[in-house]
């Protein structure tokens, strides 16, 4: 089995990577981008019995910090 | 005093750590990221400046989750005094020692230069050889020095005068300027500026050295 997880900074903390490429893309005439947020994904090879809850667990105490980021997860 | 320096794969100001330690008049005794265990007597743990496990994931925080941490946080929570900078603020931020996470800096860039720090309060064994108001120069080298925590918690650092240094010019977007915080016991202090690169004629400044020999003085003491 698979699980997704995306990683984003919340709503409300400075994304200064997500502003330099929307400055970027704004630069190369793309006028209709008004905002980039920029995450990442993380992709788990799990065992067969592995569960949505254990994911969300490992998010917690590490793939995320919950002070800066929140993160969402897709199985299967 | 007795100090323990945590060395991880990727931690590059572990030796001049425990050098201004050692200057202070400390025993230092270097600490090995899986070992379980803080040698018997430890007064302090300085966790270095580096980049630790590559910066991976996470500024610090694949070190946070690692064995040490886990007897680093058991100290602390007994009331044991540590010290993180840089790298080593980040490590303690992610083990929740220390509240907030340091974000990218608001430039994108790497900075590596000598900046004015505001001590902020005298009130702690770190900074009590400085009077609050001081301004002293200390060396910065980091990308992911902007300070973040919600707002709720900012004015409790600020009423609990747990805001340790600010910064004169705030070179990298840290919310209310914070450039390092004490915890509630006020006995745990993490900070972005490198005190340990201003503590010798030779680094071309010797402003860090009155939090050292203050650290020395309380914890001989103790």
């Amino acid at each position: 089995m698979k699980a997704r997880v995306h990683v984003m900074l919340k709503n409300g903390v400075l994304d200064p990577q997500g502003e330099a490429v929307r400055h970027a893309l704004g630069a190369m005439g793309f006028d209709s981008v008004q905002g980039v947020r920029q995450g990442k994904v993380i992709e788990l090879d799990l065992a067969d019995d592995a569960t949505e809850a254990q994911v969300k667990d490992m998010c917690d105490k590490l793939l995320a910090n919950t002070v800066i980021e929140s993160y969402s997860v897709e199985m299967g | 005093m007795h100090a323990a320096v945590v060395v991880f794969p990727g931690s590059n100001c572990d030796r001049d750590l425990a050098v201004a330690f050692e200057q202070a008049g400390a025993r230092v005794s270097m600490v090995w990221h899986k070992d379980t265990k803080l040698p018997d007597g430890v007064d302090i743990v300085g966790v270095p400046g580096g980049f630790s496990f590559g910066d991976y994931l996470r500024c610090g925080a694949i070190a946070a989750n690692s064995p040490i941490c886990r007897e680093i946080v058991s100290h602390t929570d007994k009331g044991g005094f540590a010290i993180g900078i840089c790298n080593g603020f980040q490590v303690l931020t992610e083990t929740g020692i220390l509240p907030g996470a340091l974000l990218r800096n608001a430039g994108l860039k790497y900075i590596c230069k000598t900046v004015g720090l505001k001590v902020e309060t005298s009130q702690s064994a770190f900074t009590n050889g400085y009077n609050a108001g001081d301004v002293i120069d200390i060396p910065i080298a980091h990308h992911d020095g902007n300070y973040f925590a919600e707002d709720d918690v900012i004015s409790q650092l600020k009423s609990e005068d747990r805001i340790a240094f600010t910064y004169t010019d705030t070179p990298n977007g840290a919310k209310a300027d914070i450039a390092g915080i004490l915890s509630s016991n006020r006995r745990v202090l993490g900070m972005m500026p490198h005190p340990e690169r201003s503590a010798d004629a030779g680094h071309g400044g010797t402003d860090g050295v009155a939090l050292f020999r203050a650290l020395s003085g309380a914890l001989s003491l103790a």
